[in-house]
């Protein structure tokens, strides 16, 4: 309080009415960003504004899947456990390092995660909208095996999601940063993979190139980014075995994140040119129907769950890979 | 794993404005005037210096009716050889403020 009341006090002697206002709304939102009360309320807001979207944008009303209300329940849930975290974790990992690298990155860190989140629950909306008014043969025995299935999938969403979160906290809290070059480097790095795989599969199936010989150049390209990045951190991050390892941990969970919003966000824009996985084996029966294309995004979709989940482990192995056959820099 | 921070150019040449009459108590406003600095970016850096201990705040004595009593800044004696250093590791890189500035 007392900063803006000094901040007041000067303004009183500023002669030009539009300068006086410049000197007092300047000085009350920097005052205002520098309070901790404040910074804690605005990520308070920021929490409950990003998972009220979440939720609104994939509510899917006027469905009678069984499932629909648990996955409702689930995501309400998730949302709940991504605004703890950080007050939860506090304690034990401290608050965020003191440096612009770990700011940076758990402010897009989070973000990213809620992104992941929305573009998760918007293709499960999509996907499962086939089921929206389903007749099933035996209807008590398919509710139950829905409502079943819904409850997994809304437990690995909550573990899947907030691993990430906690993977984001960690990375960037006082007590278990990385260095800010090698998270400035493993971010980097993961973001640019992912950049790279999306350009090349940017609807969740590998293309069919019309030359043999451009097409194993393109597989080639397709295995080899991925694996140069998560192994280059080390090397290039921080000269030094951990910095391999846990950047390769972090670039690894950043290129997954990165590649799974890309994709899964450009399958919903245009589900209609995802490649058709699953389609109605009978010759009568035209193809291309939107019973068709949600089950083909939902099962294109699946690569990105897996590689979310493989993604933070491969890059912990190829990034101790890196990390061996980094220079060790001496201290 | 931790380094010292190096302080931005921006605290720097608050720094270097304030060792330049360290005995003098001196107003945001006018500091702000001298270095070009709006509130904005100044009072960050008068809040960090102060919270560090590198500088020393009061209230003028003086009561303007119709406005609050100002606030006035110094520089500690921690704060005064922060500066120094500061100064002379940034000496490379901002050589021609330092030098119109007669430091």
């Amino acid at each position: 309080m007392q900063w803006l009341t000094a901040v007041r006090g000067e303004a009183g002697l500023i002669p030009s009415r539009l300068a006086r206002w410049r000197w007092l709304a300047g000085g009350a939102w920097a005052i205002a960003c520098h309070s901790t009360v404040v910074r804690r309320a605005a990520s308070v807001v920021a929490a409950v504004v990003a998972g009220t979207v979440v939720v609104v944008l994939a509510w899917h009303p006027g469905s009678t899947n069984p499932a629909v209300p648990v996955e409702r329940a689930g995501l309400i849930g998730t949302v709940v456990l991504l605004a703890l975290l950080p007050w939860v974790l506090r304690p034990i990992l401290g608050p965020v390092a003191s440096n612009g690298a770990a700011r940076r990155t758990r402010r897009f860190g989070y973000f990213g995660v809620y992104l992941l989140l929305l573009v998760i629950a918007l293709l499960s909306r999509f996907a499962g909208s086939r089921f929206d008014h389903f007749e099933a043969f035996d209807p008590g025995a398919w509710r139950a095996d829905m409502r079943d299935g819904a409850w997994v999938s809304a437990l690995l969403l909550a573990g899947l999601v907030g691993g990430y979160a906690v993977l984001v906290l960690a990375l960037t809290a006082r007590r278990s940063a990385l260095p800010p070059r090698v998270l400035t480097w493993a971010t980097g790095l993961g973001a640019a993979a992912a950049v790279v795989l999306y350009a090349l599969m940017p609807l969740g199936n590998p293309r069919h190139l019309p030359s043999s010989g451009l097409q194993v150049a393109y597989e080639a390209v397709l295995i080899a980014v991925p694996i140069a990045a998560l192994v280059a951190v080390g090397p290039v991050a921080g000269r030094r075995f951990t910095a391999g390892v846990v950047g390769g941990l972090g670039a690894g969970a950043t290129a997954a994140v990165v590649l799974a919003v890309l994709t899964l966000a450009t399958m919903l824009l245009f589900p209609g040119q995802v490649a058709l996985e699953w389609d109605n084996p009978s010759p009568l029966v035209a193809h291309g129907t939107p019973y068709e294309i949600r089950m083909s995004v939902g099962d294109a979709a699946i690569k990105y769950y897996l590689a979310l989940m493989a993604g933070p482990i491969a890059g912990l192995m190829l990034g101790t890979v890196g990390g061996m056959t980094a220079k060790i820099r001496p201290r | 794993m931790t380094r010292a921070r190096r302080p931005s150019p921006q605290t720097v040449t608050v720094l270097a404005a304030l060792a330049a009459a360290p005995d003098s108590w001196r107003y945001g406003y006018e500091l702000g005037q001298e270095v070009g600095l709006k509130a904005g970016s100044l009072y960050p850096i008068l809040i960090r210096l102060t919270e560090r201990g590198l500088l020393e705040a009061q209230w003028e004595d003086e009561v303007t009716p119709g406005r609050p009593r100002r606030h006035m800044y110094r520089l500690t004696e921690d704060g005064l050889t922060a500066a120094a250093q500061a100064v002379e590791a940034a000496r490379p890189f901002i050589r021609p403020r330092l030098a119109t500035e007669g430091l």
